[in-house]
């Protein structure tokens, strides 16, 4: 085994080799570390940056929307949505060195939550136990929900529950408005309505955070802010409308009531102050609550008011009637010849009881809807000129309001009319409008002649309290002067008094307006047999018109006529308007006023204490209101949000519930005068 | 000049590189030690004690201990048959950590007997292979009872490989293989091993799971989330240092990303927060350390302390160039620490030990020296010698 003798010299000549060979590791050591920290460092350093940083959107509140006087209708809070880091909880399950004791943590967590969250103890577990560092456990916990989470986290330290603060909204007039409102997604992105159209106003102000993780996706930088939302909350704009809520509320009971009534497939209610073309209320049926929009079908969520075209019938021949005295082709005295029907080419066209009324004047052929007196202006005027005045209405464009998906509406190009499409188009057939473009022409007749923009906002209100947007009337045109103006007001002031639109009479107010029923177009074409469009427009009062408004009722079942089924809810619409907004009744014919019961005999009675409302927790106490006046009532009633329901007129002698009932704010109050 | 010679050199490196592992473990170990314990101090305050306990046995085994008697043949064996104590109670009362029993607990400190046993197998190799080398007996890997230290050190090696540990078996065992190679073992036997040890590797790579580790070593970023996990932890650390690093502390690995962050990958936090410059700095302080070492191994003439020196440098150095080039991925993972910059009680005080043996081969060696010259001065061997030289043979060398 000796055969060479191996020295010590041998032996350190080795070591030297096995430590150059070290130092050569060393070396390559340094070489590989020139290659990850300089030559690559920049994009390592990158990954690094990415796995530790953790983006997180914050939304502030949505923005409010709040009726022209400030009355909420859409709301924003910040709510929590509690999620599960699974890594985080499962780690801390496993016995550590000093615990003694094991504990499942994701089955303790699974027991005590499922019943406050309502989900299966079962599908928690397996959520608690995925892999992973984020799986949400459930959006947008109700505060009560919220508090008694934290509580059992707390009570059991359970670790990796977290939660994420988010903007829920609510609208809470429920489905009141809900088809101008629209609705939010779930990102708070509006999806429909002026929550769609103004939704980078209202939307809340999104800050980006980024945050330091560690590998269990903790927070590094603040630990102790996982449970609390302590960050300052800026709020948004609040958009005020100009709608009314009282009368939005009016009209929302009353299209349901007429639904019901008359088991109509669709309806839109529409209100508008003459003057300014402010929307003072719209209503839309079918409807739906924004709340839980999506258990509904989306048919719901459309605003018939600007988003349906219609044939209007009759109720345009106010309009063609002004292009008539306009152009000097007719006076309200000029003579007519009404034969019944009248043959135009190959079309004959009736009136709607095939009789004739003989000669008579104008106003009569407005009053009565005569059908051929109408037809005789429109062959007077000839294609072009129906055409051409049609477009100075505002018809065949969209009329601007800041709602989303409103319809232009269709007109004739006048080359392509026909004889009978000239004479159909005087009686309102052969046009599709849209509700809201009828009652803006109306209200051109009732304001003296102005083509008003229609707008929705009264004024958007930055936090700070300066107005950033300012809704105001904006003058597209003047269509007809102030005196044919004045000359159709009276027609149609007769239409309600003694013409076709009885059914529409407010006792003691000068009212103006114009039935319609029109055959509903049918999908393929040609009419649809048996289904009509039932409309009223009018304004009151007739004189000084200070509310425009616009009935319309899609195939209503049984009782088809406007002045059937339309004109009634204009009427009593308005007249629980009329009497809460103080609108003075401009005769005291049959219908005594305020004033008129003023008598000297009675001074007694106005000494009698007003009632007031006496508050019962949330809910009001209804006192007697016997002897009193609307007005008076009205004005008790505005404190607890209620609404006066009035039947006939002078001092209240008997009322619904009694007095003494208790009732929840916003219920309606039935009165009956003498 | 910081040092005048090897020992001094040794010494000041010990010192700085143990204020550099104090301040790195701390760093690595802050956010894992308030989460375990609530004090994030909890491995620094450990550290030092384990420091304050090595330094004491620096103390004793550099400046009273002679290490020639731990030399005899009886010594080595009762390091041996202790070393086989406390491996066997490793895996009789050891606790379980990620699977493998490799610390035993006692009052609230813990016990690596693996790393002792690397002391071990210097020790037992500088005794038994030295003697060999002093008697001019050639060593071969073959034959018994000539074998013993092998036979021992095989012993070792299948304790720890029970824990299951196999990376510091495996070490363990090829430190013994590298002593047998500095004693003197034939080239054909060296030549052998590297054989065995590329067939060894052939045949591991016949299993498919094995196979994809190797891939994977080759190309961690393959399955960043599962194997590849603590690798490309660690190139991003490494190479978010950058050129001078990030401020100190502000690393993000630590906060759970890297395994093992202040222990055998301490090296990754490091660079991460002291870039290419600091890691330049500690390598070129163990390249300083490596080389005080082999000036004094090759400068001992007393073959038992020659192979001690060598072994202790072997063993320190080797494990340093071995766990940086694991870190950086040069290596696949095997679990080797950074000598005073990982965090590891039983492995500071060994490394500590190993290192007073140096300076004690070093002092004896320098001893002998200033005997010989005041011996061929015709003064006595020392200066409180009340000996003469009467006279001396010149012409007689050691070797």
């Amino acid at each position: 085994m000796k055969k060479i003798r191996f020295t010590l010299n041998d032996s350190r000549n080795r070591l030297l080799l096995l430590g150059g060979l070290i130092l050569l590791m060393f070396f390559a050591v340094a070489v590989k570390l020139l290659w990850i920290q300089i030559v690559s460092g920049t994009e390592l350093g990158k990954r690094a940056t990415v796995q530790v940083t953790d983006k997180i959107k914050r939304h502030t509140p949505r923005g409010r929307i709040v009726d022209r006087n400030g009355e909420e209708l859409a709301v924003s809070i910040m709510v929590h949505s509690l999620y599960v880091n699974p890594d985080e909880m499962n780690k801390s399950a496993k016995p550590g060195k000093k615990e003694t004791e094991y504990r499942d943590i994701p089955r303790i967590a699974a027991q005590k939550l499922a019943p406050v969250l309502n989900i299966s103890e079962k599908a928690l577990y397996e959520d608690f136990t995925l892999k992973g560092q984020f799986v949400c456990v459930k959006r947008m916990l109700e505060p009560r929900d919220y508090e008694q989470v934290v509580k059992i986290i707390k009570e059991n330290k359970l670790p990796g529950l977290h939660f994420i603060a988010e903007s829920k909204r609510y609208y809470t007039k429920k489905s009141m408005a809900a088809q101008v409102l629209g609705f939010v997604g779930t990102d708070d992105s509006g999806l429909s309505g002026l929550e769609l159209a103004l939704d980078s106003i209202l939307k809340g102000a999104e800050t980006r955070q980024t945050k330091m993780v560690d590998a269990m996706g903790r927070t590094i930088a603040d630990r102790d802010t996982d449970l609390e939302e302590n960050r300052e909350k800026t709020m948004v704009a609040t958009v005020y409308l100009t709608i009314d809520s009282k009368m939005q509320f009016v009209i929302e009971d009353a299209l349901d009531d007429a639904m019901k009534r008359t088991n109509a497939a669709a309806a839109a209610v529409l209100i508008m102050d003459p003057h300014t073309g402010a929307i003072l209320a719209m209503g839309s049926r079918p409807t739906f609550d924004p709340n839980h929009f999506g258990e509904y079908p989306a048919v719901n969520w459309l605003n018939r008011a600007i988003s349906i075209i219609y044939e209007p019938g009759s109720v345009f021949k106010p309009i063609v009637g002004t292009m008539g005295l306009s152009e000097g082709l007719v006076t309200p005295d000029t003579p007519i010849n009404d034969t019944g029907s009248i043959r135009i080419a190959d079309r004959v066209i009736s009136n709607w009881d095939d009789t004739g009324m003989g000669l008579c004047k104008f106003e009569d052929v407005i009053k009565y809807s005569i059908n051929t007196g109408m037809v005789q202006l429109g062959m007077k005027l000839g294609a072009q000129k129906e055409i051409d005045w049609a477009k100075k209405y505002g018809f065949g464009s969209a009329t601007g309001i800041e709602l989303p998906s409103e319809e232009d509406g269709i007109l004739y190009d006048p080359k392509n009319m026909y004889e009978p499409d000239i004479a159909t188009l005087a009686i309102g057939q052969g046009i599709a409008v849209t509700p809201l473009q009828e009652l803006r022409a109306i209200c051109a007749i009732a304001n003296g002649g102005e083509l008003l923009k229609p707008y929705i906002i009264d004024r958007i209100v930055a936090p700070n309290g300066e107005v950033i947007r300012k809704g105001k009337k904006q003058v597209v045109r003047n269509v007809i002067t102030p005196e044919v103006a004045a000359q159709m007001r009276g027609m149609m002031e007769k239409v309600v008094s003694e013409g076709g639109g009885k059914t529409a009479r407010i006792k003691g107010y000068r009212i103006a307006g114009k039935t319609g029923t029109a055959q509903k177009i049918a999908e393929q074409g040609g009419y649809a047999a048996g289904k009509y469009i039932a409309s009223f427009v009018g304004f009151v009062p007739a004189d000084k018109p200070q509310y425009a408004m616009l009935v319309m009722l899609d195939t209503p079942r049984g009782a088809f006529y406007g002045s059937q089924v339309s004109a009634p809810i204009f009427r009593d619409t308005l007249q629980q308007i009329l009497v809460a907004k103080g609108i003075q009744p401009s005769s005291s014919e049959g219908l005594p006023s305020f004033e008129a019961h003023m008598k000297p005999g009675q001074k007694e009675k106005p000494a009698k204490a007003l009632p007031a409302l006496k508050p019962k927790g949330k809910n009001w106490i209804v006192p007697d209101f016997s002897g009193f006046d609307a007005r008076a009532i009205t004005g008790v009633l505005q404190k607890g949000n209620m609404v006066l329901e009035p039947y006939g007129s002078g001092k209240a002698w008997k009322q619904r519930p009694a007095a003494g009932t208790e009732v929840e704010p916003g219920s309606k109050i039935e009165i009956w005068f003498q | 000049m910081l040092w005048e010679n090897p020992k001094d050199a040794i010494i000041t490196l010990m010192i700085l590189l143990m204020v550099i592992g104090c301040v790195n473990v701390f760093s690595a170990s802050f956010v894992k030690a308030e989460a375990m314990t609530g004090n994030p101090y909890h491995f620094l305050v450990r550290y030092l004690i384990y420091a304050a306990v090595g330094g004491v046995v620096f103390w004793v085994t550099a400046f009273h201990l002679n290490y020639k008697r731990m030399m005899s043949p009886r010594f080595y064996k009762v390091v041996v048959g202790v070393t086989i104590l406390l491996l066997a109670a490793t895996l009789g009362i050891g606790t379980v950590v990620n699977g493998s029993r490799r610390w035993i607990y006692i009052a609230g400190f813990s016990l690596q007997a693996s790393e002792l046993a690397k002391v071990s197998v210097i020790l037992m190799a500088a005794s038994f292979l030295g003697d060999r080398l002093q008697r001019g007996k050639r060593v071969s890997l073959l034959g018994y009872p000539s074998n013993e230290a092998l036979l021992f050190t095989l012993a070792f090696a299948a304790l720890i490989f029970l824990q299951p540990d196999m990376g510091t078996a495996t070490i363990v065992f090829a430190l013994m293989l590298g002593m047998y190679v500095l004693a003197g073992i034939p080239k054909k036997q060296i030549l052998s091993l590297g054989g065995l040890g590329v067939l060894i590797c052939a045949l591991a790579m016949l299993a498919p799971y094995r196979r994809a580790r190797i891939f994977l070593w080759l190309d961690p970023w393959k399955d960043a989330q599962g194997g590849g996990y603590q690798m490309t932890q660690s190139l991003m650390a490494i190479g978010s240092g950058g050129l001078t690093g990030l401020p100190w502390g502000q690393g993000s690995s630590k906060f759970f990303y890297l395994p093992e962050a202040h222990t055998d990958f301490a090296f990754a936090i490091f660079c991460q927060e002291w870039g290419y410059i600091g890691a330049l700095f500690l390598i070129a302080c163990f390249v300083i350390m490596a080389w005080a070492m082999v000036t004094i191994a090759v400068n001992t003439k007393d073959r038992r302390g020659y192979m001690l020196v060598a072994g202790a440098t072997l063993f320190l150095i080797g494990q340093a160039a071995a766990n940086m080039a694991m870190v950086t991925g040069l290596l696949p993972v095997i679990g080797v620490p950074l000598m005073f910059i990982s965090y590891g009680g039983t492995s500071l005080i060994a490394n500590m030990f190993t290192l007073g043996l140096i300076i004690s081969v070093y002092r004896n060696e320098s001893a002998r020296e200033t005997m010989e010259e005041r011996i061929a001065a015709g003064l006595p061997p020392t200066e409180d010698s009340r000996l003469r030289v009467v006279s001396s043979n010149r012409n007689r060398r050691p070797f």
